[in-house]
């Protein structure tokens, strides 16, 4: 990367109004929203639903227009031509033509890109072959399902060869396998050094990839800095060594209790992204901060058959019944509470994705196996899957 | 121009997957190929082949209208279906969105009118009992019809075709072969009914009908006329006739017009003399030349009829003299044949109308009547310049100019509005363009006096400014007349009809689109 001074995105209080036919602000979805995505980096722009994601990014790339603020990109407005050559972009669908099989669709969006037949010929291939679609190509994007159609998008994401690819929730409507080749695909093209815009809900996929992460909500943003400074536990220490015997264990904390011990690896322990998540959301949802998009979410009705009862209190009863620890009570930034990664999220997370590298366990994780480091933590045993399901999504505001 | 190329191609293969184009071609050539069983005019072979040309053209400009208005659609379509996200993401610049969708449109316009003509010019050669013509047109429309089938096939579908896909094709090309053959048979038990009723009919069918003839204008000896007035209001000064207070430009005025009026009535027993220039024929005697007028007259005779004689080509200049008696329907045009060598070398055509009735010792009574030519195009003197084939090239290029014109306002319409208003609009246009001009009538009569006379004439300008740049009289250029009557369809009025409906009109309109398209949020969808 050449350039590696100008930023990939910049913007400066940023706003957005959706207005009426009278000219009238109805929705304020973005509001003085400063982003900095620098040349190189995973940038993971997270939300609930409705929070303005979709939109800073339609705004990035010129589809829609501020009311106020600024936007550079690649230190140039956004509706300038020449800088979409360098761009990739995959919108929250594929929004395909459904008349055109997957070949012509590649072909029609690498000619927009002035590639010539053989270039175009060949790269096309190649990403067919990387979506698995090769075999699929003749039939018709319409016919295709959602997850295919999804991997089409990717393809042309991908097509010239981007310096910067923005991802609008990737992982929608992919199968695991789909999911994972995702994920791959963009830490592969973070190794090489191109800058990469993601929103996602699936907290996990960003976690594992993101460099650095903004979450919004309600328009604003809610906090925003890399994984490590956000997860950050300032009144926690982990000390990583070798399994050590129980004499030892206690040796070393009689040497801690008495201080001055210097060969050990001290090293900041995380938190699970969903939980910052979700106490950055419960956090705005108490204060009241205004949002055109999912606001809290209320009790099942009655009339689906559900008792009448607080989220809370279903979240605690199946987490119990899930053998671990209950979350801690919503806790207040910047000094989050050490937790447990909840049990929920694990079980999400296995079903959604494959099974992911996590970086840090927290010390009284369950006790793994030897041979296994201690960043391949086998999340504790499945149990109510489909009822942790909905408890996920209603805490994430129906964000499913 | 690559990425217009490439949107171009792409509204292309959607108007043909999406079959808007299929149907199109396929409703066009059964309504033409079953035109001539309808149409059958007056009887006459002549009547058969003139209607079959001006309804078959007259509804293939209609809905390829509505056709072109329904296609813009494509804008639309991409808007609320979103892929404008995805393609508004690549380097393509708004401007060569809108234009490329614009050439798609008036390019698949090209492309069925391309092969309607051919089937047009196919089945009035036929009719009209040129085989030879016929197998020469029939085999150009089937071989562009399978160019074009297989450009769209090969470059717009690059399928690969398997067993299952060979046999329904071939079944379709069987069908479609079949529908051919029994088109062809049935009509050829219909021409065969369709005999030239008799040799005026054959010679109305080859020497008037196709052909492309010129107009000739009579040379008005206007200046020598206002000459006479000036001179009659001088000899009316002198004579004390006029006092210094008249008021002299508007009396010349007056004059003149009445000595206009008096050259152009013929009295019983004048006779009147209308000259032709630039008459360009080979002379030779079998080749014929026409004249064509219209008579009106101050009192209709009883049976309606006026007898007279045509005096045509002047010996003075070279030229020979026929003498021709005519018995001719009052107020009708009449065409009359003349031997081509009543033109004189020079080019220069006379004719003498002779208000006398040549039939009078037959019994035939005509009472004395005036005689009166009205208009300049009163009597024209006609001669093939061109042929068919050509005229019909140039009716149709007209007809592409307005369709061009047509798919700019619907683009610019989509580019703003949501598809049924935008639609609507168009259509609304379209009809207000097509019909004559009440539109211009209504602004006219808007009033221009009392309390609102500023606001009135303010709104007035506008209006005038929109209709003339949105609303074209269509009827201005539609080639269709003109070509069913065998006249030339110059030139001149398709370059015409280019410059003001394609190069200004189209292109403003175009470039309001772009415009527009450019202040747009793309992923806003309108309502």
């Amino acid at each position: 990367m050449a350039k590696t001074n100008i930023p990939v995105v910049q913007t400066v209080g940023l706003t957005k109004a959706f207005k009426d036919f009278w000219r009238r602000a109805r929705v304020k979805a973005v509001t003085d929203l400063d982003l900095e995505i620098r040349p190189g980096e995973v940038f993971g722009l997270l939300g609930p639903n409705g929070s303005g994601k979709s939109t800073t990014i339609k705004i990035i790339l010129g589809l829609l227009y501020p009311t106020r603020g600024r936007v550079a990109i690649f230190g140039r407005p956004p509706t300038d031509v020449a800088v979409k050559k360098r761009i990739g972009f995959l919108p929250e669908e594929s929004y395909l033509y459904q008349f055109l099989d997957a070949r012509e669709t590649l072909d029609f969006y690498g000619r927009l890109f002035q590639q010539h037949g053989k270039v175009r010929g060949e790269r096309l291939n190649m990403l067919l072959d990387m979506v698995g679609l090769q075999h699929e190509a003749k039939r018709r994007v319409g016919e295709y399902s959602k997850g295919m159609s999804r991997r089409i998008g990717l393809a042309q994401a991908l097509i010239n060869d981007p310096e910067f690819l923005i991802l609008d929730e990737p992982t929608s409507g992919l199968d695991p396998i789909g999911t994972r080749q995702i994920k791959d695909v963009i830490r592969r093209l973070g190794d090489m050094g191109k800058t990469i815009l993601l929103s996602s809900h699936l907290l996990a996929d960003v976690e594992d990839v993101c460099d650095r992460v903004c979450i919004l909500y309600g328009g604003k943003k809610r906090a925003e800095g890399t994984i490590d400074e956000l997860l950050a536990r300032d009144d926690r220490t982990q000390i990583t060594t070798d399994r050590l015997d129980e004499d030892t264990v206690a040796a070393v904390r009689d040497v801690i209790e008495r201080r001055g011990i210097h060969d050990i690896d001290v090293s900041v322990p995380r938190g699970r992204l969903e939980q910052l998540f979700l106490d950055i959301v419960r956090e705005a949802q108490e204060a009241k901060v205004a949002t055109s998009g999912v606001g809290a979410t209320g009790a099942i009705p009655e009339f689906l058959g559900a008792a009448t009862s607080d989220s809370d209190a279903i979240i605690r009863s199946l987490i119990e019944a899930g053998g671990v620890e209950a979350p801690p009570a919503p806790v207040e930034l910047p000094a989050p509470q050490p937790v447990e990664p909840s049990a929920t999220s694990q079980i999400i997370e296995e079903l959604l994705t494959t099974k992911e590298t996590h970086d840090a366990v927290p010390e009284s994780a369950p006790p793994n196996a030897e041979s296994k480091p201690a960043s391949e933590a086998e999340p504790p045993p499945m149990r109510k899957v489909e009822a942790d399901q909905s408890v996920i999504d209603d805490l994430l505001g129906g964000s499913k | 121009m690559g990425n217009i190329w490439t949107i171009t191609r792409h509204t292309l293969a959607e108007s043909v997957r999406q079959k808007t184009a299929m149907f199109l071609v396929i409703v066009l050539c059964v309504l033409v190929l079953a035109m001539p069983f309808t149409a059958r005019g007056d009887n006459s072979l002549s009547g058969a082949v003139q209607s079959f040309l001006s309804y078959s053209l007259t509804i293939t400009g209609f809905l390829l209208s509505c056709v072109t208005i329904f296609l813009s659609k494509t804008i639309s379509d991409d808007l609320t279906g979103k892929q404008i996200l995805m393609l508004m993401t690549k380097p393509i610049a708004r401007w060569q969105y809108v234009v490329g969708k614009w050439l798609g449109i008036v390019l698949l316009n090209v492309i069925v009118l391309t092969l309607v003509g051919c089937v047009i010019y196919a089945m009035t050669i036929y009719l009209a009992g040129h085989r030879r013509g016929w197998y020469v047109a029939t085999g150009v429309a089937i071989a562009l019809a399978v160019f074009i089938c297989y450009t769209l096939i090969r470059n717009l579908r690059p399928v690969q075709f398997s067993l299952t896909r060979w046999i329904t094709v071939g079944v379709l090309c069987a069908i479609v072969v079949a529908l051919l053959g029994g088109a062809v048979v049935g009509l050829n038990r219909y021409q065969s009914t369709l005999k030239p009723r008799d040799d005026y009919d054959r010679d109305r069918l080859d020497n008037q009908i196709l052909q492309a003839r010129h107009a000739a204008k009579f040379k008005a000896p206007w200046d020598v006329i206002r000459a006479q007035a000036n001179a009659e209001f001088d000899k009316g000064v002198e004579q004390g006739k006029y006092t210094g207070e008249t008021n002299a430009p508007a009396v010349k005025a007056q004059l003149f017009d009445g000595m206009k009026r008096r050259w152009r009535s013929v009295w019983p027993l004048e006779s009147r003399v209308f000259e032709f220039e630039d008459v360009r024929t080979d002379r030779s005697p079998e080749s014929r030349i026409y004249i064509s007028y219209r008579l009106r007259v101050f009192r209709y005779p009883p049976d309606e009829i006026l007898r007279c004689v045509w005096v045509v080509g002047d010996r003075s200049k070279g030229a020979t003299e026929y003498r021709i008696p005519r018995r001719d329907v009052i107020d009708r045009r009449h065409t009359m044949p003349v031997p081509a060598d009543a033109v004189a070398p020079d080019g220069t055509l006379t004719a003498a109308f002779v208000n006398v009735n040549p039939w009078v010792e037959a019994g035939e009574e005509q009472a004395d009547n005036v005689v009166v030519f009205e208009g300049d195009d009163a009597i024209e003197a006609l001669f093939s310049v061109s042929s068919f084939g050509t005229n019909l090239i140039r009716a149709l290029a007209l007809v592409v100019c307005r369709l061009a014109f047509l798919a700019a306002i619907a683009v610019m319409l989509t580019t703003v509005f949501s598809f049924p208003v935008a639609c609507l609009v168009a259509l609304t246009a379209y009809f207000v363009a097509a019909t004559p001009s009440f539109m211009a009538d209504a602004i006219d009569w808007m009033p221009d006096e009392g309390v609102i006379s500023w606001f009135s004439a303010a709104l007035n300008n506008v209006l005038w400014a929109v209709h003339a740049i949105l609303l074209p009289k269509f009827t201005a250029y539609d080639g269709v007349s003109t070509l069913v009557e065998g006249r030339n369809v110059t030139l001149m009025w398709v370059i015409m009809a280019f410059g003001r409906l394609v190069l200004i009109q189209t292109t403003v309109l175009l470039l309001a689109a772009c415009l527009l398209f450019r202040k747009r949020e793309v992923s806003q969808v309108s309502f």
